[in-house]
């Protein structure tokens, strides 16, 4: 499924302060069918916010977010997101908190329960369907939220810094395992994130946002094959080029 | 576009973290077992009892001695005395009375507290209509409203009922308003994302997620039935554990006042362990509350 944004422009008040924050301004964007898009900026650039309005959370103060050609009026299982911390519904098994989409969607759950248990494999927490979010690492449970999400057959997955709060090798880990699922999957991905590597790691396309108010800066094609060794002289290149961008936007 | 097939190698990076990583299930708990130093101070009190008893250095009519408050328990659960004190034999009825009016007063002001919690917490028109009018009630004492309950309700369980439902209304409700504004925004909006309509989000994802808050509330709410309790018995009623305690001091029988402080303080111990043990079976999950309220 596509996404249009067309001329978005997102302020947010703050009636206590009286002061208003222009988040986003004059923000355009096609994301094609199957896409892999990856929003890239520095911190409080507005790329969450961009994601959001996407997923249905928040709306543009101006213009407007199509997804499949219609407007974003609220959050929807064609669009899952995956969050920056797992957010699993902690008194839940990861069996179960995998089955809640098609549970609150009312289907049928004796193919539902199969599924289920094929995902938690997909995502290599066979064995593990039982255990409860807290009795999982990290890692696992940003997993069970992946499967989560795939278990409602998104035509879309937004994706927040998913893997932020992993140590390295863990990113790294899950990067490839993100890919293999996404080419399994074939949905149109849109995924934020700050680390110039993982963006280039992953992406189809790099659209590198300015400072607040975020805008499209740039848009950097990929066109590496995958999978990308992160030490080739095009991935290398690649990285100046996006630090180039993004240096001057960074205010500390 | 470019598309990798799926190779062995790609699903052997994805490996599960062995689950030692992971927080541990059970941490072991030192505090089960019967701990030695908690008995000093028990210990030190009633060696001073004892003491100022045995050495005359309180009046008999301050303090009863340990064995005047054995015999007299004696006497109130068993009648040893034939029917002599106002008290003898009457332990059961006393025991069933005021049992039955914390348990009632408990799970009506509970649930109450519990539908106009979620209400208020949830609908912000429930919160328009019923907020101002609860916090304008809230620092009134519980307690200075037994005037008008007996005035309204005559003696009996009427009063005795209303004010502790009242009381432990007032004591859960905060905790429920709470703990349902306090769901995380994220944890709502996952459930949004997946499909879930309003409806689910409450049921579903609010009202589990703010359980540890509402028994919280619960537990409190079942100390502040027996305190409740007991003074409106002491005013209204005829019959219970602070009835005849009342009674007692008015005929000076500290010995009997002092058996009743007991027996309150056993039952009150019971209801609190059997919100503790609802809490340990409902919310291993939330190891932040266990961890602190257990």
């Amino acid at each position: 499924m596509t996404i249009e944004i067309r001329e978005v422009l997102k302020v947010f008040l703050d009636p206590a302060k009286g002061s208003d924050t222009v988040a986003l301004q004059e923000v355009s964007l096609s994301i094609g069918q199957n896409e892999f898009v990856v929003l890239l900026g520095p911190s409080g650039c507005g790329k969450t916010t961009l994601l959001n309005l996407v997923a249905g959370f928040d709306f543009p103060t101006a213009g407007s977010v199509l997804v499949g050609g219609r407007a974003v009026n609220g959050p929807g299982p064609e669009r899952g997101v995956v969050f920056q911390s797992p957010n699993l519904f902690p008194w839940l098994s990861a069996y179960d908190n995998v089955l809640f989409g098609p549970r609150v969607r009312g289907q049928d759950l004796a193919g539902g329960a199969r599924r289920a248990t094929a995902l938690l494999s997909l995502v290599g927490l066979a064995g593990f369907e039982g255990h409860r979010p807290h009795e999982l690492s990290g890692g696992m449970q940003q997993r069970v939220a992946i499967a989560r999400v795939l278990m409602n057959d998104p035509d879309i997955l937004l994706a927040d810094e998913p893997f932020a709060s992993l140590d390295e090798h863990t990113r790294r880990a899950m990067q490839e395992e993100f890919l293999r699922i996404w080419e399994q999957t074939r949905t149109t991905v849109v995924f934020v994130t700050h680390n110039i590597e993982e963006a280039i790691y992953l992406a189809d396309r790099i659209v590198v946002m300015s400072r607040r108010p975020g805008r499209v800066k740039a848009i950097l094609p990929v066109d590496i094959p995958r999978p990308r060794d992160r030490t080739s002289a095009g991935f290398v290149e690649l990285t100046r080029k996006a630090l180039e961008l993004i240096q001057p936007e960074v205010t500390v | 576009m470019s598309r990798m097939p799926t190779t062995s190698e790609g699903s052997a990076t994805f490996r599960a973290e062995p689950l030692s990583e992971a927080a541990p299930l059970h941490p072991p708990r030192a505090g089960r077992r019967l701990d030695p130093l908690g008995l000093v101070l028990p210990g030190v009190v009633l060696i001073a009892w004892w003491v100022a008893v045995h050495f005359g250095l309180a009046t008999n009519v301050l303090l009863p001695s340990l064995s005047a408050v054995g015999w007299t328990l004696l006497d109130w659960v068993f009648n040893v005395s034939g029917g002599r004190y106002f008290f003898s034999g009457t332990w059961w009825r006393d025991l069933l009375g005021s049992l039955m009016r914390v348990m009632v007063g408990f799970t009506v002001g509970s649930a109450l507290a519990i539908v106009i919690g979620v209400l208020v917490g949830w609908y912000r028109v429930f919160e328009r209509i019923a907020d101002p009018t609860i916090q304008i009630l809230r620092p009134i004492p519980k307690t200075a409203f037994l005037p008008f309950a007996i005035l309204l309700f005559g003696l009996g369980n009427p009063p005795a009922l209303f004010l502790t439902i009242y009381g432990v209304f007032l004591t859960v409700y905060i905790q429920v308003v709470v703990g349902v504004k306090l769901v995380s925004r994220d944890l709502k909006r996952a459930a949004l994302m997946l499909g879930a309509r309003d409806r689910d989000v409450l049921f579903r994802v609010v009202l589990p997620a703010a359980l540890p808050n509402i028994l919280v509330g619960m537990r409190v709410g079942a100390a502040y039935a027996w305190l409740i309790l007991i003074l409106a018995e002491m005013l209204a009623v005829q019959e219970g554990f602070g009835y005849v305690l009342w009674h007692a001091y008015e005929f000076l029988r500290m010995d009997v006042v002092v058996a009743g402080m007991l027996c309150i303080g056993l039952f009150g111990y019971l209801t609190d362990r059997l919100v503790v043990i609802v809490m340990r079976r409902k919310l291993d999950w939330a190891q932040a509350v266990a961890e602190t309220q257990f």
